[in-house]
């Protein structure tokens, strides 16, 4: 090794070389790794556009029965059955669909000295 | 790359249909200087390969974000930087738990090395290029080897000219410390 190293001596910068042709094959490699790698997520993106009217029809029938079921109720509600029965001239209407008893419905509707009435004669009015 | 070519990519990435050629074009106007700077850094042909590869999906994949604030090649340049450091981080990282040191294992890399074709004085000289921090190797192996100008050097590190001029003369200095000490 030579005692006066000089930085700027040539020969000092061109030590490095590449395999022959590397720039060459470079460009088809890298546009080679991105199709892979936009693959999968074209792939999502066909698979998408397949099951995107299935899915459409889904939405509507889903949407359709929805529909029917809120129409349903809505024509129950209407259609509930007003049962009228007098007892000594109190209304008393019984409803088909409700969580409450009869005897709730009863209490609810009359007044305290029908109630009254209700509970003295009860063994009656059965 | 020169302004006009620059002006093309841009144009021509905008547009998604056209995004892949102007991709390949940018590949082919930019791998070479990418590369040398990475090999620079790295020394080694297999790892400069997969860092400059890195590179190129990484700013493939953030393409679309790009907004033309500098320019396209400045870009790539900053990329293929931050991925480098990234490697030499993590082979740190690696070597650490084996009690070496990595820079002493790249210069024993490059004896045995096919693509390296420098004499004993040239593998000194790479030895003292790695006792330089990373980034005043970076401004060292810009100026020294590719004479590359100081303002385009801060525009790509965002380092001010005059602390680029002082970094390069304080590497020189240090190089020339190192082979003066190994002479003696």
């Amino acid at each position: 090794m030579s005692n006066n190293f000089n930085l700027d001596q040539p020969g000092n910068k061109e030590v490095f070389k590449v395999p022959e042709h590397y720039f060459e094959n470079l460009q088809a490699e890298i546009q080679h790794r991105i199709e892979m790698e936009s693959a999968p997520a074209q792939g999502i993106r066909l698979f998408m556009n397949r099951v995107k009217p299935v899915l459409y029809m889904a939405a509507v029938f889903v949407l359709l029965l929805f529909s029917i079921r809120a129409v349903l109720n809505l024509t129950n509600t209407d259609n509930k059955q007003s049962i009228i029965s007098k007892t000594d001239g109190v209304e008393i209407e019984e409803f088909q669909e409700t969580a409450m008893t009869a005897e709730e419905i009863l209490l609810s509707s009359l007044d305290e000295y029908s109630l009254m009435y209700y509970y003295i004669n009860q063994d009656e009015l059965e | 790359m020169d302004q006009q070519k620059e002006n093309e990519i841009l144009v021509l990435i905008r547009d998604p249909l056209t995004r892949s050629k102007a991709f390949s074009l940018l590949v082919s106007e930019t791998s070479q200087s990418l590369y040398w700077q990475i090999r620079k850094m790295v020394l080694s042909h297999d790892d400069a390969n997969d860092i400059l590869q890195n590179t190129y999906m990484k700013a493939w994949s953030n393409i679309e974000q790009f907004r033309g604030d500098s320019k396209i090649s400045t870009w790539m340049f900053r990329i293929a930087i931050n991925e480098t450091y990234t490697f030499l981080n993590k082979e740190r990282i690696k070597n650490q738990s084996n009690f070496t040191d990595m820079e002493d294992i790249m210069v024993q890399n490059l004896r045995g090395d096919p693509y390296f074709s420098g004499d004993e004085a040239a593998l000194k000289l790479q030895q003292a290029i790695l006792t330089l921090p990373d980034k005043q190797r970076l401004v060292f192996n810009m100026k020294y080897f590719d004479d590359m100008k100081y303002e385009d050097m801060s525009e790509i590190l965002g380092t001010s000219v005059g602390a680029l001029k002082a970094s390069y003369h304080y590497a020189v200095k240090k190089i020339e410390a190192f082979m003066r000490a190994d002479f003696e």
